[in-house]
């Protein structure tokens, strides 16, 4: 998963506003406004005139915003709705926002959209888009390779030559000879003069990252996994057991709130891809799907009340114990040791926490085992009084 | 290794990770999604979800990318928190001014928190809903003296009113930025140990608050 991002102060388009037209800027901040700042693959001009800039700097308005030059246009759904003053109606997509604060404590927003506004169509080639980019599979991490795959194979049929050979060392060895192989993969690559001129693109350099380790992982995911398997095998029988006792509980035993339930099942679907999964990846974005399943409102007219960390383990709880993974222990075992582009503090690093947490909670045997004794008892007992 | 390197030299990005810690009633939610409020994606939004949301800042030229974390705040869920707290550089503990318990509820958290992330956290005690300042049942001079007696700063907040908060979360990453400018500085100084001792190396601190919280509290190794 890789989103656009930019450094707004390096942004050609946003250094000249700032020098051509301080009063702008001063007047944004004193009034908490809104800058719209092309990003810069969009930008086709190097030099502006000062009276372009006022396009681009709003103030709230009746219902949408207006622009210093009293255009108008709206912002919803994460685009900008040229309106009226426009010369052609056009919607524009909003990259990210950004809250700046200045030395004086101004605040103000910078929102960065997909291109110019001021001019027709820019002639640029493709825009960037807000949504995440993501290479679902290993089909799309092969396009995305071209056919660098090839190298890779190389490598990738070395390392599984010499892993029998090793197999008998331990976790940190596998690690390690892991990443090197990834490493030497990236480096490979790297050497290629158009990948070198791609990956000047912070998104491209993501994208490609996370193309190679992918597709490494899923060249010797069978060594790797198993070997993982193997080492939590005694962990995975004793959690198995543990959620087989709980098969009879219901939803509201696990706390889950009756609004989520009509997402259940199709969030069982998405959790038992889990293991045709090859890479940690596609692991954690098959964990990012299911949670974002379980939060998803079930209509329009519905409004839920706002989903919090409770609310969502709570959800996992019942799927862990409903759906069938026999291995929780190796996948999170493998997740957290073979994901190498990884940050412990981004969205993905998140859903896993979540998902661990709900094994956790389990593994500590917090749910009882309801007692036997409620077979034979009397369903109504009416009190003696 | 963060993925946002901020498009070349100089400029860094700092990426933080802030816990969001209160019991179920206190508007711990509410009061991040006023924050995060998308108010240009409104329509998109699938549900009101306040499990994880992220903020770009840009304080005086340096960017932040603010990653918020709901933890698990049932009783039931207690001993999950350490999964939920670790690698965090802030956490935000919320409670509710008209009630006692869940004002108690945050000190047992300050010192777990300080227990497993040390001093290099830091922390911002919030008092939710003053717009209920008649019902208040947690005193001012009790709370604010608390939260310095532990290295935490205290707070006001209403999220009904959009009080606060703000002012909050920029405090907090400005706290924040200077711990992890502190922080290199010391790896800069030669004094750099291996990243997993970081927590024993740090107690060594010019900031007395911090200091005073260090009571004997290094049992992860």
């Amino acid at each position: 998963m890789a989103v656009y991002d930019e450094n707004l102060l390096k942004n050609p388009f946003y250094l000249a506003l700032e020098k051509q037209r301080p009063d702008l800027c001063s007047r944004v901040a004193e009034l908490r406004g809104i800058v719209l700042v092309p990003c810069r693959g969009s930008l086709t001009l190097s030099a502006y005139t000062a009276a372009q800039f006022e396009t681009y700097v709003l103030h709230p308005s009746g219902e949408g915003y207006q622009t210093v030059d009293g255009k108008e246009l709206t912002i919803q759904d994460s685009l900008v709705r040229l309106g009226l003053g426009f010369q052609a109606p056009a919607n524009v997509p909003i990259l990210f926002e950004e809250t700046f604060y200045n030395e004086k404590e101004q605040c103000y927003s910078i929102l960065c959209i997909a291109r110019p506004i001021d001019t027709d169509q820019s002639p640029v080639e493709v825009t960037p888009s807000p949504a995440p980019y993501y290479l679902k599979n290993v089909e799309d991490v092969r396009e995305f390779l071209g056919h660098h795959v090839e190298k890779l194979d190389k490598f990738i049929s070395s390392f599984c030559q010499s892993f029998k050979e090793q197999e008998k060392k331990g976790l940190r060895h596998h690690i390690d000879s892991v990443n090197s192989l990834y490493t030497k993969c990236l480096q490979c690559l790297l050497r290629d003069s158009r990948l070198k001129l791609l990956v000047k693109q912070e998104l491209q350099m993501t994208l490609l990252k996370q193309a190679v380790e992918m597709y490494i992982h899923h060249g010797i995911h069978d060594f790797i996994f198993n070997f993982v398997g193997t080492l939590e095998a005694s962990q995975d029988s004793a959690f198995n057991k543990t959620t087989r006792g709980l098969q009879d509980l219901q939803q509201k035993d696990f706390g889950v709130k009756s609004e989520f339930s009509i997402n259940i099942p199709r969030a069982k679907r998405e959790l038992s891809q889990l293991n045709h999964c090859t890479s940690p990846l596609h692991k954690l974005l098959c964990l990012r799907k299911v949670s974002l399943t379980i939060m998803q409102s079930p209509s329009h007219l519905v409004s839920l009340e706002s989903l919090c960390a409770d609310d969502l383990l709570s959800v996992i709880l019942y799927l862990l114990v409903k759906t069938e993974i026999p291995n929780w222990m190796a996948n999170l075992s493998y997740i957290k040791n073979f994901h190498f582009c990884n940050s412990t503090k981004e969205e993905l690093s998140y859903w896993l926490t979540s998902f661990e947490a709900a094994v956790e909670f389990i593994s500590q045997g917090n749910f009882a085992v309801p007692p036997p004794l409620l077979l034979t008892a009397p369903t109504h007992i009416t009190p003696l009084s | 290794f963060t993925m946002a390197a901020g498009g070349g030299a100089g400029n860094k990005t700092y990426s933080f990770k802030v816990v969001l810690l209160g019991e179920g009633c206190v508007g711990k939610t509410s009061l991040v999604l006023r924050y995060c409020e998308n108010k240009f994606n409104d329509k998109h939004i699938t549900t009101l979800q306040a499990s994880f949301l992220t903020k770009k800042l840009n304080i005086t030229g340096k960017r932040v990318n603010l990653a918020i974390w709901d933890t698990a705040g049932q009783e039931r869920f207690h001993a999950l928190g350490p999964i939920y707290y670790r690698d965090s550089n802030g956490a935000i503990l919320v409670y509710d001014i008209t009630d006692e318990d869940s004002f108690q509820k945050v000190k047992n958290w300050v010192k777990e928190l300080r227990k497993m992330l040390g001093n290099e956290i830091c922390l911002c005690i919030v008092g939710n809903k003053v717009d209920l300042e008649k019902e208040r049942h947690v005193s001012v001079e009790e709370a604010e003296g608390y939260a310095e007696s532990v290295g935490a700063k205290h707070y006001h907040t209403s999220a009904k009113l959009n009080k606060g908060i703000e002012e909050l979360f920029l405090d907090l990453c400005k706290r924040m930025m200077e711990t992890a400018q502190a922080e290199e500085r010391a790896k800069g100084n030669g004094a750099s140990q291996s990243t997993t001792s970081r927590r024993g190396v740090q107690i060594v601190d010019d900031d007395p608050q911090a200091a005073t919280a260090a009571g004997g509290c290094c049992s992860s190794a």
